[in-house]
């Protein structure tokens, strides 16, 4: 049987051709009848075919589901476990239809990211940039560690990862050993915060809010909900 | 014997379907009920059913799919109905205060606003090193002050 995850060329040559087809049906008859026989393979073997063609990082408009495939829980990343846009075996799993059009919207210049949890209410993206998965932080960076000004500011978070080991960070570019967290907000209001994930250089892990908590690109969240990185702190791996 | 098999299955499935915040917030997000609350019993009606309908009115509010993203607790109550359950005052407090020891945890901004108290600071506690407070954490601290403070005359309706 044909096994969609070991050929990930193919699904994208397929998706190509079943875009171009729905595109200008009338113009060329002669394309209807090379794409049927496809189409007809697409839609019996398996799910994981109609998946796998609707895949490829950077397609926000799943062409299969023009023409009433896979019209629910689909898969859409398999770009980044083929490696189209990250590495192969990127850690965590495939995010669903639902998740990826809702990242995308939230953050426009996402491309590829991967579910590492999934909601989980109890923790967010303060608590888990300082390795905490079991409290919500964010009142106590202004309350006990900052101003007590009701405002949570960038000087606040500054006393705040200071009282837990982390020093501003010349950059935040990857440096084994050290564990670093990058500070999001808008004009100069803090929103957000990513950590570096030590397992996949180059990755960062966000909490996001009470939603799941994801491995993506560091520059792929910014211009989104979260704003740009405003800040990175850096602290050694225990 | 396969029949019984089937019985039992059904028996724990039903009590693994049982509901433990039948408010809709925040569940199993918190500090666990275990600490008397004082639950109102004598809050008036009018006063539940005011409180519940800006509640309610909020908690779909931040449910939306871009507040889901957001960790921010202050922006997360800075809405409409949860600044009129606020400006309810006094009377609303019995109420928050039930709503921290079910476990929504988000209701600690209100207790905030309504008593104008850093109930940290209030407690005399301190945080050792490498601990954290959390929202969880402020909201027993909350509910901890409601069973010291509740039956003091400043703090009735």
């Amino acid at each position: 049987m044909y096994d969609a995850g070991n050929n990930p060329a193919a699904p994208r040559l397929l998706a190509v051709s079943s875009e171009d087809s729905y595109m200008s049906p009338g113009a060329c008859p002669m394309r209807w009848g090379v794409l049927i026989p496809f189409l007809l393979l697409a839609l019996v073997p398996t799910q994981a075919l109609a998946d796998c063609i609707r895949c490829s990082c950077s397609e926000k408009n799943y062409a299969m589901d023009e023409i009433g495939l896979c019209q629910s829980e689909c898969k859409v990343s398999l770009g980044c476990f083929s490696g189209i846009c990250g590495p192969a075996n990127l850690p965590g799993a495939d995010p669903t239809a639902l998740q990826w059009s809702r990242q995308t919207d939230a953050f426009p210049n996402l491309h590829c990211f991967n579910v590492l949890s999934q909601e989980d209410q109890r923790y967010n993206c303060i608590a888990w940039s300082v390795g905490n998965d079991r409290q919500w932080i964010w009142k106590e960076v202004d309350l006990i560690f900052g101003d007590m000004d009701g405002t949570v500011e960038i000087s606040d978070f500054d006393d705040f990862y200071q009282q837990h080991g982390f020093a501003p960070a010349a950059d935040c570019s990857f440096k084994a050993g050290k564990h670093k967290v990058a500070l999001f907000g808008k004009g100069t209001q803090p929103t957000h915060a990513a950590r570096q994930s030590s397992d996949t250089p180059g990755w960062w892990e966000s909490k996001e809010g009470k939603e799941k908590k994801s491995l993506h690109k560091l520059t792929e969240l910014e211009g989104g909900v979260y704003g740009d990185v405003i800040k990175c702190y850096e602290r050694s791996q225990p | 014997m396969k029949r019984f098999s089937l019985l039992l299955a059904v028996i724990v499935l039903m009590g693994l379907g049982c509901p433990n915040n039948p408010s809709g917030g925040q569940a199993d997000a918190g500090p666990s009920p275990a600490i008397d609350s004082g639950t109102p019993s004598n809050v008036p009606r009018e006063v539940i059913e005011e409180f519940e309908r800006h509640y309610q009115a909020w908690q779909s509010a931040v449910d939306s799919p871009t507040m889901r993203l957001s960790s921010d607790t202050y922006e997360l109550t800075n809405h409409p109905d949860y600044q009129a359950i606020v400006a309810m005052g006094k009377k609303a407090l019995p109420l928050v205060i039930a709503k921290l020891a079910e476990g929504d945890f988000l209701m600690v901004n209100a207790a905030e606003q309504i008593t104008r108290i850093n109930v940290f600071k209030a407690s005399g506690k301190t945080l050792q090193p490498g601990e954290f407070l959390g929202e969880q954490g402020e909201a027993l601290l909350w509910v901890e002050w409601w069973q010291q403070n509740r039956s003091k005359p400043e703090w009735q309706p």
